[in-house]
């Protein structure tokens, strides 16, 4: 069997038309890669306000009146006032806009519910955090909002979570605008953090809270946390997003796949059949082998074949990305369930990518080679495999549209088993054990087909 | 309906030699064919057929396009089933022990199609591949033995036909078989190639003691290729026989004889008087004829000397050998062609 598996191997890799598609599957991850870093050179830094900006937002709130307009009024014609340039990315356009929503608005739509003293009070604050943003000195204005913060009268653990990023950044002398991943991170967990604490508020109060959401804002912020202990600047989240150029670059390449899949099918649709194009089958029948060692044998190289495939655009992507971005091993792949969080490597990660991309990739190498042995024809195989292979998706996506829910028993509805394990499914009935069920039914009826196919037809 | 002692004959031991077929003395036998019939449909192209070849013989299988001599070859070699009767090579049935049965198989079934973009050498490496025991060393002899050396690192695509025709055979020797089958073997090679290959085939048969089987239409080339034939018309067996004796038949029957003479007009008039004597004048010096006594051999110097006498002057006499064999099956395959 060893020996028909490396004769299989020795035809297809013989011939000039297998190393024309690999070059361009080459081509293709190459192109890919600078593309990805064409695209990923753009940066946002900020939108800095004019005075006509100002003068014309000011113009449309005064004349439309939205709701709340009467705070973003005032921080406006403060910035106006002040004479100095507001830029959207600074951490000072930020504190003001905070501090307007903490004084201003209670001044605003409070007023008539408040004493002398209550207002004056927010006022003072509202003049002392202006006063500090304006020294341009971010620790100051951080201790201040701490200060801020304990004399509130919020719950303890809301206290808590709004003051961790002043905290986390005094404490670490992390500085403010100075590109450190820290304060986004820090920035986010306390985000995270407040609204934990302010679902269990409304849980103790016996108001309905959102398991999903409430999981999701505690898995968020034991993410960022453990970023932080860990050092962390880059990591792979569950949908496979991750900052990190080069893994981004490395992550996206799995669609290349799909050109594997477009070779393989050429492959398989030929396997069989041009051995009866060229008439070389009678020399290949009558040798002291079984027709059935000889079909288990083409279709194992088939499989062997799209792993080594699969792995090989693996490797590929991981090496020709490197001289594109640059080196980036140690970014890991984080998840987390019920605040723990649980770190794995991101290599293990892009290769499990890689390979539920490769389950297509599989089914429609056995339909093209189930064809290919039923009917002796590789145009047709390929052809057939190939429209499958880009339409089978879309037709499916069109039944799951029209509500046709037998659409889910198709082969084409199954083959996205990542999606179908996180329950995102195109038909709502389905699941990873009915993907499953329904994928194995197919390739059982491909192989029978194809192994009936060849071994009974007369040459 | 089938009989109780058909189905005993059909699946009869193969040990055990069939009635009606010339013995070959104390040879080995090496492919059993046994009531084989074949359909295509309805249509019967092979009939209960049933024959025995021998090592160390050449045997041909003669008859008109679509008498089943293709058919015959390829349920032997596995490339279709057999639908009625059996088939060992070597005593190992070719349906229930393909494996063992083609372990003693070299074959060439219709065109000589390798792979065109391997080299011959690749070529023989991957049939190499497929069987047991053969060495880098064989597949040398193999290959020098049908004359490719120079050659058998070339892409197959750019050999000519005769070449691959000499690649299939190297392939087919490469594990030591203890038959060869060639479907059609002369097809499209050129008179050189022919006798190259005849000689190669010859030699294997005589002196290495395999059993060569091949398929043709062309008598001729069959006559000097083959020490036996087997007729198939219309699926049927009609007649298995040595080529001598065959020959030797039809000459008795009525052998020709071909006249180089000064006077060719003379010469007809005196031998038209003679009986059983059937005269054809080609040319002013040319002539043939046909004797259809029981005793030709004398009847031909009785011939002679009265042709002297008459004082024909006689520069030569000779038996028309071409087409001896071609006559014969023509008149073998008379009736049945019709049918065709």
């Amino acid at each position: 069997m060893f020996k028909l598996i490396q004769n299989e191997m020795i035809k297809i890799f013989s011939k000039v038309s297998t190393y024309i598609m690999l070059g361009i599957l080459l081509v293709l991850l190459v192109g890919v890669s600078a593309l990805m870093k064409i695209s990923g050179t753009y940066s946002y830094s900020g939108y800095t306000y004019t005075e006509q900006d100002l003068q014309s937002e000011l113009d449309y709130l005064n004349s439309s009146k939205p709701d709340g307009y009467e705070v973003q009024v005032a921080e406006y014609e403060y910035m106006m006032k002040s004479g100095r340039e507001w830029n959207t990315d600074s951490w000072e356009f930020e504190a003001l806009d905070e501090a307007f929503q903490n004084f201003q608005a209670p001044l605003s739509y409070q007023r008539d519910g408040m004493t002398d003293e209550e207002a004056a009070a927010y006022q003072n604050n509202l003049d002392e955090t202006i006063r500090v943003i304006e020294s341009g000195d971010w620790n100051a204005y951080a201790q201040l909002r701490l200060d801020q913060i304990a004399a509130g009268t919020e719950e303890e653990t809301v206290k808590e979570a709004r003051s961790f990023p002043y905290r986390y950044m005094l404490d670490n002398q992390i500085k403010a605008d100075a590109g450190d991943w820290r304060e986004d991170a820090a920035m986010e967990a306390g985000t995270a953090k407040l609204q934990v604490a302010e679902l269990d508020q409304q849980k103790a109060q016996g108001m309905y809270v959102s398991e999903e959401s409430y999981e999701e804002a505690q898995n968020q912020a034991a993410i960022c946390e453990y970023r932080l202990e860990h050092g962390i600047e880059n990591y792979i989240d569950e949908d496979g997003m991750t900052g990190s150029e080069y893994w981004n670059s490395f992550l996206q390449e799995s669609m290349m796949i799909t050109v594997v899949s477009v070779i393989m099918i050429v492959l398989a649709g030929g396997c069989v059949a041009n051995e009866f194009a060229n008439g070389t089958v009678k020399f290949l029948l009558v040798n002291p082998v079984t027709r059935r060692k000889i079909i288990v044998s083409k279709y194992l190289t088939m499989l062997l074949l799209s792993l080594l495939m699969i792995l090989g655009v693996y490797v590929l992507a991981a090496l020709i990305n490197l001289p594109f971005f640059g080196a980036d091993f140690g970014v890991p792949y984080l998840t987390a369930a019920n605040g723990e969080v649980t770190a794995g490597s991101g290599y293990l990660y892009a290769l499990k990518d890689y390979l539920l991309e490769g389950v297509s990739l599989v089914a429609m190498t056995t339909m093209a080679f189930m064809i290919s042995s039923m009917m002796r024809n590789s145009a047709l195989a390929i052809g057939i495999g190939v429209t499958a292979l880009l339409g089978g998706s879309m037709v499916v996506a069109m039944l799951a549209q029209l509500g046709c829910d037998w659409g889910r028993y198709f082969l084409f509805a199954n083959m996205n088993l990542s999606q179908a394990a996180s329950g995102n499914t195109v038909f709502p009935n389905q699941s990873l054990g009915f993907s499953l069920g329904v994928l194995a039914v197919h390739m059982v009826i491909f192989l029978i087909t194809a192994y009936d196919g060849f071994t009974r037809r007369e040459v | 309906m089938e009989t109780m002692t058909d189905k005993n004959r059909k699946t009869g031991d193969f040990a055990v030699q069939t009635a009606g077929i010339p013995e070959v003395d104390k040879k080995e036998p090496v492919v059993q064919i046994r009531h084989v019939s074949k359909y295509f449909g309805k249509r019967k192209v092979v009939s209960d057929l049933t024959m025995t070849t021998y090592a160390g013989e050449v045997f041909g299988f003669l008859g008109p396009n679509g008498a089943g001599k293709t058919t015959t070859i390829k349920m032997l070699v596995g490339l279709i089933g057999i639908d009625e009767g059996r088939i060992a090579v070597c005593g190992q049935d070719v349906t229930r022990n393909f494996e063992k049965a083609m372990a003693n198989v070299g074959a060439i079934v219709e065109n000589p199609e390798m792979y065109k973009y391997m080299t011959g050498m690749q070529n023989l490496m991957q049939y190499a591949r497929m069987r047991k025991g053969v060495t880098k060393e064989r597949i040398r002899q193999v290959v020098e033995l049908v004359g490719l050396s120079k050659r058998i690192h070339e892409k197959v695509g750019k050999y000519s036909l005769g070449m691959r025709q000499r690649l299939g055979v190297a392939q087919a020797l490469l594990h030591n078989p203890k038959v060869l089958i060639l479907d059609e073997p002369t097809n499209g090679l050129d008179p050189a190639g022919i006798r190259n290959l005849r000689d190669i085939l010859k030699n294997l048969a005589h002196q290495e003691g395999i059993c060569v089987l091949v398929s043709s239409h062309l008598m001729s080339e069959m006559q000097l290729m083959c020490d036996r034939v087997g007729i198939l018309v219309n699926g049927t067996l009609i007649q298995v026989t040595s080529v001598e004796e065959m020959v030797e038949s039809m000459q008795q029957k009525a052998p020709r004889y071909r006249y180089h003479v000064q006077d060719a007009g003379k010469a007809a008039a005196l031998l038209e008087q003679e009986e059983q004597c059937t005269v054809e004048a080609t040319d002013p010096q040319h002539l043939e004829i046909r004797l259809q006594g029981e005793d030709p051999q004398n009847h031909l110097g009785e011939i002679n000397r009265k042709l002297m006498q008459a004082g024909v002057i006689l520069f030569t006499v000779a038996p028309v050998e071409s087409q001896r064999l071609e006559d014969a099956f023509i008149e073998l395959t008379k009736g049945d062609t019709q049918i065709v």
